[in-house]
């Protein structure tokens, strides 16, 4: 053999060696990617089989909320029972019929034995953590299925963690693949070449080598059970506060924060515990900021950067700097959310938004452009609440930034796209002649049309502000929309398709309230989608009962009856009784016909009065409003109720033209009896609204 | 024949040899991987039926649920107006208010017979899990409803085949030293063919061992 052929035959001798060894890591890597896949296969069952669990738990939850709604409903029905049963006994009383009385409250008794029955059969009513409040309960009874979807994304994530990891040992096959197609083609090469392919070879293996010993050595990340844990009950104090405003809201969110903190720090790469914590951190409005909107744009980079890179995260994060002021960083973000999604208004609108708050008015108008042909595009369901939060936002803006460049222009232009679309159904504005040179505020409106008590602010516990305005050049097929304000949040609308008023004159429209909440409210008219006119009234802060509004069948009656009070239509008396909770104060309502007048009738009551209770002593009286009816007229009397105690009780009477007389007694107990007088009795007064009165 | 020939001889059978004991490993591995994906599927299968059962359980609890709200509402107003009509003073009034209670008390009773007896406790309650876990009962007669079961034996096939493909690892690893031997200088490649021939033999026997451990190929090829 010569030299030149023994060297040939080591050499080859050699590749054939590379290429066993080659071949042997080969089949360690594959064997290594075998065990990734068959990783990748079991998470990814597990994360099936746990979405499953997790929507049996969801439909449990329901079906179990469901049930103690049912067993609460039904308490509530029993303990109305109750309540009506005394009322019914407080008018027989009324009535001077004591055994009916007795009926009544032997009655009442029973229900309240029924009612207890029931307190014992749900959570609802025998935990007061629930307070009868079936949100929050619906809440806990979701924490495993909220447990079990934490765990099927957690199962998810390591799924395509252990399939990234199988993708890379693939590549790494395959150029182990590469290296034995190079050392087989230095065996038929006889130049200096094939040196080069076999150097080429074992590099490209030995940083295989490499790749799969970090490969093999970093972990797949895995959610902790105590993170998720955790992040559960984050969630869920969120949801709890979503539901709620104010104090209690804020109370929620600091333990959703506690929480989802903890979470965070057993697992800092814990993403949706970020965009929760980041949800509970943010405001809803720029005009009303309390939470710290910035840690809440921090939170969702976080978030972004462990891998929940949606675009609702980008509109989120967009929204939170926009709060924080960083107008250059909302922009990118909403710019990145509609790249992301190009039909996520929200994030067009935010985007127009904070360029408008960063001066930029120009580049303005075109996004707002493309948000409204992004609401024209939008789910039917969804562009109310996209004009109206688009509308809120810019009325924020001017609020917290008057004389921004572009703002009332914006503003102007979609609060009448927004008007159009709610007369029309489309974004056309159509021509009018309509004008409304004026407008005014008034509290009550007498029987004539004549404005009572007209004032630009009201006392706290308003109930009613009608709305006045003149009006001239308005022709019939005119379709007009009346919006109020509330501190820039749309509190209330009236529409109608077409104009029945004439073509000039004066009329009015009435905003309710139970009371009307403190605040600025504005008023905006709308004739065929173009805004006519605006004006502003102020409601003043200060105590006010809540009250909800009540109409009674009998009478068609319409007033406001604080929460909690009884009412109740008594059958055969035409009389409506309404009862406070403690059962010491009432109205009592009733109507008759009658050819007396106002005084006359009240004189026969006071008669009537003295008969049932002769130590009764009257006082002062006068004319009293009631409902804008004429002449209607009181007296107060002061007598001893059956246990001996002192109350106080106001008599009044009012005849209208068609000879129907309205009779009202509200007695209190003198002790506090002002108080009462001014926070309840004299709202629900003035509340009162009689069918062919209003407009 | 020359020894070397005969050596060369011995080392292509063995190489040859190993594998084709590699090749049925391979096809092993494949089959018990099959076998692992169905015990998952199986335990997929069985987790939507616990759900489904869980789920048609549930909504009969409830339905006894709402019977019992039922008959405790109609039995409490029955013994008020029983109550009361025992302190009536006026007898009409008493019969009509026993009258009522009778009512109620037929409605309660009407009410009942949705409870299944089975189900009480003793102060009157619907055990629930008892409930639930007859209802299981009765549903695994038909239905697999063990996922368990059928994880564990997916990660048991599983292992299996990693077993196997260890296996194969091993016999790569012996036609390594065969081809070595194949190669090298008469003083090695005694030393490479024995090495070859040990590795070959201990993948052979710890498949040997981990199948026989587990019974012959779980159920056959």
């Amino acid at each position: 053999m010569t030299p030149s052929a023994s060297l040939v035959r080591r050499f080859q001798s050699w590749v054939t060696l590379s290429m066993a060894a080659v071949t042997v890591w080969a089949a360690v890597v594959g064997a290594l990617q075998s065990h990734a896949s068959h990783q990748q296969s079991d998470a990814d069952e597990r994360s099936r089989t746990l979405a499953v669990v997790a929507m049996g738990e969801l439909l449990s939850a329901e079906q179990q909320a469901a049930h103690e709604l049912d067993v609460y409903t039904r308490w509530v029905e029993t303990t109305a029972q109750a309540r009506q049963a005394r009322a019914a006994a407080q008018a027989a009383r009324l009535l001077q019929d004591e055994s009916a009385a007795a009926a009544h409250e032997q009655s009442a008794a029973r229900w309240d034995r029924v009612a207890e029955a029931l307190q014992a059969l749900s959570p609802l009513l025998s935990d007061p953590d629930y307070a009868g409040d079936d949100r929050i309960y619906r809440e806990q009874a979701s924490r495993q299925s909220y447990l079990e979807h934490e765990r099927q994304e957690a199962a998810s994530r390591a799924s395509r963690g252990w399939g990234s990891k199988a993708d890379l040992y693939v590549a790494v096959i395959t150029s182990l693949a590469v290296v034995l197609f190079l050392f087989g083609l230095s065996l038929t090469i006889d130049n200096w070449l094939r040196y080069m392919f076999v150097a080429v070879g074992w590099t490209m293996t030995a940083v295989t080598v490499a790749w799969v010993l970090v490969l093999a050595v970093v972990p797949v990340y895995a959610t902790p059970e105590d993170a998720m844990a955790r992040m559960v009950e984050g969630q869920i104090a969120v949801n709890i506060g979503s539901y709620l405003e104010g104090d209690e809201q804020a109370v929620w969110y600091g333990r959703a924060v506690d929480e989802l903190t903890e979470a965070i720090s057993i697992d800092e790469l814990y993403a949706s515990a970020y965009e929760w914590r980041a949800q509970a951190q943010l405001d809803a409005r720029l005009r009303d900021r309390r939470f710290d909107n910035a840690a809440a744009a921090a939170d969702y980079r976080q978030a972004i950067a462990g891998g929940n890179d949606h675009a609702i995260t980008y509109t989120n994060l967009g929204w939170a700097l926009y709060l924080a002021d960083d107008y250059a960083g909302s922009i990118q973000a909403s710019q990145t959310a509609v790249q992301l999604k190009s039909d996520e208004c929200v994030a067009h609108f935010n985007l127009g938004l904070a360029l408008l708050a960063s001066e930029r008015a120009t580049e303005a108008r075109p996004a707002y452009d493309r948000a409204i042909g992004c609401i024209v595009e939008a789910p039917t369901r969804e562009r109310d609440w996209l004009f109206e939060a688009a509308v809120t936002d810019l009325l924020d803006l001017q609020y917290v930034r008057p004389g921004t460049d572009g703002l009332a222009e914006m503003l102007e232009r979609i609060k009448e796209l927004s008007a159009a679309y709610e007369l029309f159904g489309s974004i056309a504005l159509r021509a009018t002649d309509g004008e409304v040179p004026a407008v005014r505020f008034a509290e009550n409106i007498a029987v004539d049309g004549t404005p009572l008590d007209v004032a630009d602010t009201f006392a706290p516990g308003t109930s009613a502000v009608y709305t006045l305005f003149e009006y001239r050049g308005v022709a019939p097929e005119t379709s007009w929309l009346v919006r109020w304000y509330r501190n820039g949040a749309l509190y209330d609308r009236l529409q109608s398709a077409e104009w029945s008023y004439g073509e000039s004159g004066e009329t009015w429209v009435v905003v309710y309230g139970s009371p009307l909440p403190p605040g600025r409210y504005d008023a905006d008219f709308y004739f065929n989608g173009h805004r006519v006119a605006s004006d502003r009234f102020d409601v003043e802060a200060g105590e006010a009962v809540p009250m909800e509004r009540f109409t009674s069948g009998v009478f068609q009656l319409t007033l406001n009856v604080p929460v909690g009070w009884t009412t109740r239509e008594v059958s055969g008396e035409d009389a409506s009784l309404i009862v406070s909770r403690d059962e010491r104060t009432y109205l009592y309502y009733y109507t008759q016909r009658t050819s007396s007048t106002s005084r006359e009738l009240l004189q026969d009551l006071q008669a009537a009065w003295q008969q049932t209770y002769p130590d009764v002593t009257f006082g002062e009286g006068g004319e009293f409003y009631l409902g804008g009816l004429p002449g209607a007229v009181y007296v107060t009397a002061w007598h001893n109720d059956a246990s001996g105690s002192p109350v106080l009780t106001y008599l009044i009477a009012a005849v209208d033209e068609s000879g129907l007389a309205r009779l009202i007694w509200m007695q209190m107990p003198q002790a506090g009896s002002d108080e009462t007088y001014a926070q309840y009795l004299l709202p629900m007064i003035k509340s009162i609204e009689f069918a062919g009165t209003g407009g | 024949m020359p020894n070397a020939d005969r050596f060369r001889t011995a080392i292509a059978i063995a190489i040859a040899a190993t594998s084709v004991v590699g090749a049925v490993l391979a096809g092993t591995a494949a089959h018990v991987t099959s076998l692992a994906t169905d015990a998952q599927s199986d335990g997929f299968i069985a987790v939507v039926n616990v759900q489904n059962t869980d789920a048609t359980s549930r909504t009969s609890l409830y339905q006894q649920l709402r019977a019992l709200v039922d008959q405790r509402h109609n039995l409490a107003m029955a013994d008020a107006l029983e109550a009361d009509a025992a302190s009536a003073t006026d007898p009409a009034a008493a019969a009509s208010l026993r009258a009522q209670a009778e009512e109620y008390r037929a409605a309660a009773q009407a009410a009942e017979t949705f409870l299944s007896p089975a189900y009480r406790t003793a102060d009157g309650e619907v055990d629930q899990d008892l409930f639930l876990q007859d209802q299981r009962s009765f549903a695994a007669k038909h239905k697999d409803l063990e996922p368990a079961d059928d994880y564990a034996a997916s990660t048991t096939q599983r292992s299996r085949a990693l077993a196997l493909v260890a296996s194969l690892i091993g016999l790569s690893t012996a036609v390594l030293f065969f081809t070595l031997a194949e190669q090298s200088r008469a003083g090695w490649r005694t030393a490479f063919f024995v090495a070859g021939l040990v590795i070959a033999a201990c993948a052979v026997c710890g498949t040997l061992a981990v199948e026989f451990g587990r019974g012959w190929f779980g159920g056959g090829l």
